[in-house]
């Protein structure tokens, strides 16, 4: 169930400082493959550290994670995705292009049930 | 109609992987209503096949609320990469009644005039044929 003022407070929030993303779903084998984009806003965050993970072998799990280079984090909203007619869900390994630096990186996780209350997405996307 | 745009025709969220005999139904690509032309665009892209590929893919619409569906486009191709693209209005006139047809269209033929609710996409990979390395994407621009 979506609350309406949720998904106002993250409406707001990329009317404020939301960034225009190029999610693409890529299909088929190389070179045979096929794109289908869609042109969103998408809220994106810098790199943090992983802390569920070791940051070096033979350490403990307290010690810092390890920060994937050129990692980054997204807030993208479901209904944006389906207006653009995206196929939903978003996959590991579809492609996330950040317009203004045409950084190209590759999703590496989807979480969609941390935000559903807004009907946002949640993704962890690092460069190739 | 309200949210008109391009639209990928694929199933499971991506383009068809042309391999072995067999009928795949694409995704349905629902809430078009008030449509009134649709540009479709089949590209195929073959990596090899053993001389004797053929697929058919049938681009469908339903008038009844996804209870029956009606062949509106039909496009074939061998075991060379192509493209093909027709246009297809809903204000086209079909006066004399017309017996739908379910992935049975002639080849490379059109059904104009006839745009329902929904879309959706039906590929026939014919017996014989043997793709590897094969796909393929059917896109449409909805007005």
């Amino acid at each position: 169930m979506q609350d309406r003022n949720a998904a106002a407070a993250y409406r707001r929030a990329l009317a404020k400082r939301g960034e225009t993303v190029i999610l693409q779903r890529i299909s088929g084998q190389a070179p045979n493959v096929f794109t289908f984009s869609a042109e969103v806003t998408a809220l994106v965050e810098n790199v943090m550290d992983d802390r569920s993970a070791v940051a070096r072998t033979g350490y403990e799990m307290s010690e810092p994670g390890a920060i994937t280079q050129s990692g980054r984090f997204f807030i993208v909203m479901a209904d944006d995705l389906a207006k653009k007619r995206f196929p939903l869900p978003l996959q590991k390994n579809d492609r996330i292009v950040i317009k203004a630096t045409s950084e190209r990186l590759n999703i590496e996780r989807v979480d969609a049930g941390k935000r559903r209350v807004a009907g946002a997405i949640e993704l962890f996307a690092s460069g190739v | 109609m309200d949210n008109p745009g391009s639209f990928q025709l694929g199933v499971a969220g991506a383009a068809f992987q042309i391999t072995s005999p067999g009928t795949l139904t694409g995704d349905t690509l629902c809430n078009i209503d008030g449509a009134r032309a649709l540009s479709l665009q089949a590209s195929f892209k073959c990596g090899s096949g053993n001389g004797q590929g053929s697929l058919k893919a049938y681009v469908q619409t339903t008038l009844d609320q996804g209870q029956s569906w009606t062949d509106i486009a039909c496009f074939t191709f061998a075991e060379a990469s192509a493209t093909k693209v027709v246009n297809l209005s809903g204000l086209t006139p079909q006066t004399s009644p017309l017996t739908p047809t379910q992935a049975a269209l002639g080849d490379n033929t059109c059904v104009d005039g006839l745009i329902g609710s929904a879309l959706r996409a039906v590929v026939v990979v014919e017996a014989g044929s043997a793709y590897q390395n094969s796909a393929l994407n059917i896109t449409v621009q909805i007005r």
